[in-house]
């Protein structure tokens, strides 16, 4: 049964990509304290930016400089980082709820914006002509076994970028005044400035990978990056082990590997439908258990970063 | 005496009409441990937080070593050698001891996200190690160096406070209630630790309710009530000044 196969390699596709989005979300909430509920508009931003800079047709759309791909993620990445930057300098002053406010809002005024700049996103049309890297080299079905493959040494990257940083002493100031910004302050430690460019980074990580999502849904509409991009990636980091260091990937395995099998029960189309709004009763499910046995997640900060004084000397 | 190292003239702080700290005038000579005492609500805490940056003062102005640091935000006036304690036992609760101590002893430099990615913070983080591993030693924390600060019974968990802020390698230290929540039979052992950073030429101003603490270690010690100094002096001068047996004992000697 090659169908089967063909959507088990695409569960683990997506898996693999939400992975990454939880390690960035992992690096700014996780261990910089702040609280993201706007991931999916940053990823807006990189994908849209990416597929405006690299189309070539003109057909109803006003711009369409047709970059090469290498150019439209540099593109994407940097148009994420900089609305980062928009929207951290007013809201990390004023720490907690209203970052979480601004950046809700912010998810939400990118996804009107996609919706309502017609000529520049193609509204909710949106667009699904457009190639994918090394397409052309690797043909067919095989693509997506490449596909899968190229997002996993990904998720390698991404990990390691992300241990690099967590233990360094960036790392553990990080995760010093998320808990405590007084204290941090009274030490000489100029907190905000660390926050903002924490954020940034994350901007610009999130804009990097966007790509990939696009690449995979293969097309892009506004509904692509609606608040359930969001809550996913916060379901699987908060399931993995918030502030751990494997706990991103391991929480985005589990999730999205659990919900899109009940896709894999076969039934009738009534069923289908049922099936299709159980993902989100199972997602629910899998968030309570994990809640109830092992609230601080399956991976844990304190095992991910036990014996830091031992590791100078390695 | 010599050039006072910390020097508040005229300092006002209104929270809503009311002056919790009310033209407070203090000079604190270096290398001395200076205390301040006075009843809850005697605007001790508010003093403290104007001078570090944490409250921005009404009236009057702040000199730190003889630069002005009103209105400073915190993390500059900490960088200039002025770090303060909390009242309540804090720090970093997910971090190990050792690593609250290493935070306390990083610079910027090697903090710096450009320090993460790109590497150069090894050499620092040795010398820092080194010397968080003596003060651990002196302070007897050895045996929890590695024991997330969340699991500490609070009266370790003010002793880390204290090793994170001597790491800064403070020039002028501020306690608020040091001895609070500490055993009686440790409080011999603070004065002594107290002691022992004056001997090292760090000034400490203190804030604390215990009187037996207080005038065991300080110098010179200055009495708030109501927002106002009500009187200062040395610890002998201060327990026979009938205004300070009034405000403590509720009537005139």
């Amino acid at each position: 049964m090659p169908g089967v196969i063909l959507f088990l390699v695409g569960v683990i596709t997506l898996a693999g990509i939400y992975a990454i989005l939880a390690m960035i979300l992992n690096l700014e909430a996780g261990w910089a304290g702040m609280w993201d509920l706007g991931l999916a508009g940053l990823v807006a931003v990189g994908g849209y930016v990416f597929i405006i800079t690299t189309q070539t047709t003109h057909e109803d759309v006003v711009f369409a400089p047709g970059w090469p791909m290498w150019a439209g993620v540099i593109a994407g990445s940097i148009a994420s980082g900089i609305a980062a930057l928009i929207i951290g300098i007013p809201s990390l002053r004023v720490r907690g709820e209203y970052f979480l406010i601004t950046t809700l809002a912010f998810a939400e005024v990118i996804r009107q914006l996609s919706i309502n700049l017609g000529t520049v996103t193609r509204g909710t049309v949106g667009f699904n002509q457009f190639s994918r890297p090394f397409e052309s080299i690797v043909s067919g079905s095989a693509f997506r076994w490449f596909f899968m493959g190229m997002v996993w040494v990904l998720v390698l990257v991404v990990y390691l970028l992300m241990r690099r940083l967590g233990h360094s002493p960036y790392g553990r100031l990080l995760r010093g005044f998320r808990d405590n910004d007084p204290v941090a302050r009274s030490l000489g430690k100029h907190t905000n400035r660390h926050r903002i460019q924490t954020f940034v980074l994350a901007g610009l990580m999130y804009g990097a990978v966007a790509p990939l999502y696009v690449w995979f849904i293969r097309t892009v509409t506004p509904s692509l990056f609606t608040s359930e991009v969001t809550f996913v990636t916060w379901t699987a980091l908060v399931i993995g082990g918030i502030a751990s260091l494997r706990g991103p990937i391991i929480g985005a395995a589990i999730l999205l590997i659990v919900t899109e099998a009940a896709a894999l029960v076969q039934g009738s189309g009534e069923m289908a439908v049922v099936l299709a709004s159980a993902r989100f009763i199972i997602l629910g499910l899998v968030l309570i258990i994990v809640m109830r046995y092992r609230p601080e997640g399956l991976a844990q900060e304190r095992d991910a970063f036990a014996g830091a004084s031992r590791r100078l000397e390695a | 005496m010599s050039a006072p190292i910390l020097e508040v003239r005229g300092v006002t702080k209104l929270f809503g009409g009311v002056a919790a700290v009310d033209g407070v005038d203090m000079e604190i000579e270096p290398g001395s441990i200076t205390a301040v005492i006075g009843p809850n609500g005697a605007g001790k805490t508010s003093l403290f937080n104007v001078v570090t940056g944490f409250e921005v003062p009404n009236e009057g102005t702040v000199r730190f070593q003889g630069e002005d640091v009103t209105g400073s935000q915190p993390w500059q006036i900490a960088q200039k050698g002025l770090v303060r304690s909390f009242q309540t036992p804090t720090g970093f609760p997910a971090l190990s001891v050792w690593e609250n101590l290493m935070v306390g002893g990083s610079n910027a430099r090697s903090e710096s996200l450009r320090s993460a990615l790109i590497g150069g913070w090894r050499q620092a983080e040795i010398q820092t190690d080194e010397r968080g591993g003596r003060l651990l030693d002196d302070l007897d924390l050895s045996k929890v160096r590695d024991t997330v600060l969340a699991d500490l019974p609070p009266g370790d968990v003010k002793l880390v406070d204290f090793a994170r802020q001597l790491m800064a390698e403070p020039v002028m230290l501020l306690l608020d209630e040091p001895a609070s929540g500490v055993d009686p039979g440790s409080i011999d052992r603070l004065s002594t630790l107290i002691r022992q950073i004056r001997d090292q030429g760090v000034t400490v101003l203190v804030i604390d309710h215990n009187i037996g603490f207080v005038l065991g270690i300080a110098d010179r010690i200055h009495v708030m009530s109501l927002g106002r100094v009500i009187s200062s002096g040395t610890p002998d001068d201060v327990v026979s000044d009938p205004t300070v047996i009034e405000i403590y004992l509720g009537r005139s000697a």
